[in-house]
């Protein structure tokens, strides 16, 4: 007798397997625009405390598109660090049903994840090779033989 | 599990079979009493009037009128019997129940008995309980969602199709120079130009 799976009959047959390469793009796209939500949601509420602070002085703050580059970034570095070393995925892994995993299926450890997300986010067009590769994988995962695959579980399964 | 569901064990096929016997002799004896009773009745039914309500007798001194006051009587007295048999059933089955309950364990008997985890885990499965809990928590999101996830799994599937498809036309093409004939694929025009032929026509 099986487990009660959580996971809808459509999707069960997939699960565990390598996610392709329109799953991790749509994943990474939302990831993006959540990290991009959350800076400008703190880039406006930082103003809006200045403007509370001394509203006679206050002029709207603006950073140099090098900087706000640079900040966003290393959010998204500490935000995929942290997401993949704790839960092995992101909102955006989230919402696609996807989990990021070692090589036995383990977890991600945190300096593994530290160096993923930076190739991530240093060399993003990595993840293009994903689509040619057979076994799906980025240039990212290839490096640090780490695998995303689809898992609709709401929690990591126990080893 | 070992358990079969809906196969009929022999003494269930011997009992059916017994059953469509009788049932078969009973229509056989009703069609025979139909032909029988049908010229009967005509005679009956005029004489059992007659003797049930005789010409020139006073209707209450008529043998049908006192049938008739007998089985109302009789119904009256059922009715009252069964109310006061209710009446009894219902103060003395709860007593005789609670005091059976009192010698015996019904949730042991049926731990013992039955496997419950297995029976439970066997029912949820059948109902899809998680496709209960996501109809009845958020069911447009989770709709939604599963829609998205089911088409970018197609479309990863799709690519890795496409890219296969490419990598063989590109293996064939290095193992025999000249003689790679693309794998037609159903839905798919494909268009062969050899070395020297003409160029397909253009159509616009």
């Amino acid at each position: 007798m099986g487990a009660i799976s959580p996971v809808p009959r459509e999707g069960r047959p997939f699960q565990g397997q390598q996610a392709g390469l329109v799953t991790r793009l749509v994943a990474n796209t939302v990831d993006a625009l959540t990290v991009s939500v959350v800076l400008l949601a703190l880039h406006v509420g930082i103003n809006a405390l200045m403007f509370l602070v001394s509203p006679r002085n206050f002029e709207f703050a603006t950073a140099s598109v090098l900087l706000s580059v640079t900040i966003a970034l290393l959010a998204m570095l500490v935000y995929m660090t942290i997401a993949w070393s704790i839960t092995g995925r992101t909102y955006g892994d989230h919402v696609m049903g996807l989990r990021v995993v070692g090589r036995h299926g383990d977890r991600v450890w945190p300096p593994t994840a530290l160096v993923r997300a930076a190739l991530c986010v240093g060399f993003p067009i990595g993840l293009l090779w994903c689509g040619v590769s057979t076994s799906r994988r980025s240039v990212q995962d290839v490096l640090l033989r780490t695998s995303v695959i689809y898992d609709w579980r709401p929690r990591r399964a126990t080893r | 599990m070992g358990r079969r569901y809906g196969v009929a064990t022999r003494p269930q096929l011997e009992l059916g079979l017994t059953m469509d016997i009788a049932l078969g002799i009973l229509v056989q004896a009703r069609e025979r009493a139909a032909f029988i009773g049908g010229p009967l009745q005509l005679v009956a039914r005029p004489a059992a009037r007659i003797v049930l309500r005789p010409p020139l007798v006073p209707r209450r001194l008529q043998l049908g009128t006192w049938l008739r006051r007998a089985a109302d009587r009789g119904s009256t007295y059922r009715g009252k019997k069964r109310n006061e048999l209710d009446a009894v059933l219902d103060r003395l089955l709860p007593a005789l129940l609670t005091e059976m309950m009192r010698h015996v364990d019904v949730a042991e008997l049926l731990q013992e008995n039955v496997d419950v985890v297995a029976l439970a885990e066997e029912v949820i499965a059948e109902i899809d309980l998680p496709e209960i809990i996501r109809d009845s928590t958020g069911a447009m999101a989770s709709d939604t969602l599963l829609g998205v996830r089911m088409h970018s799994i197609s479309g990863d599937d799709a690519i890795a199709r496409a890219v296969d498809r490419l990598r063989l036309r590109l293996t064939r093409g290095t193992v025999e120079p000249g003689a790679a004939a693309p794998v037609p694929v159903p839905g798919e025009t494909v268009v062969v130009v050899s070395p020297g032929s003409d160029p397909p026509p253009r159509t616009r």
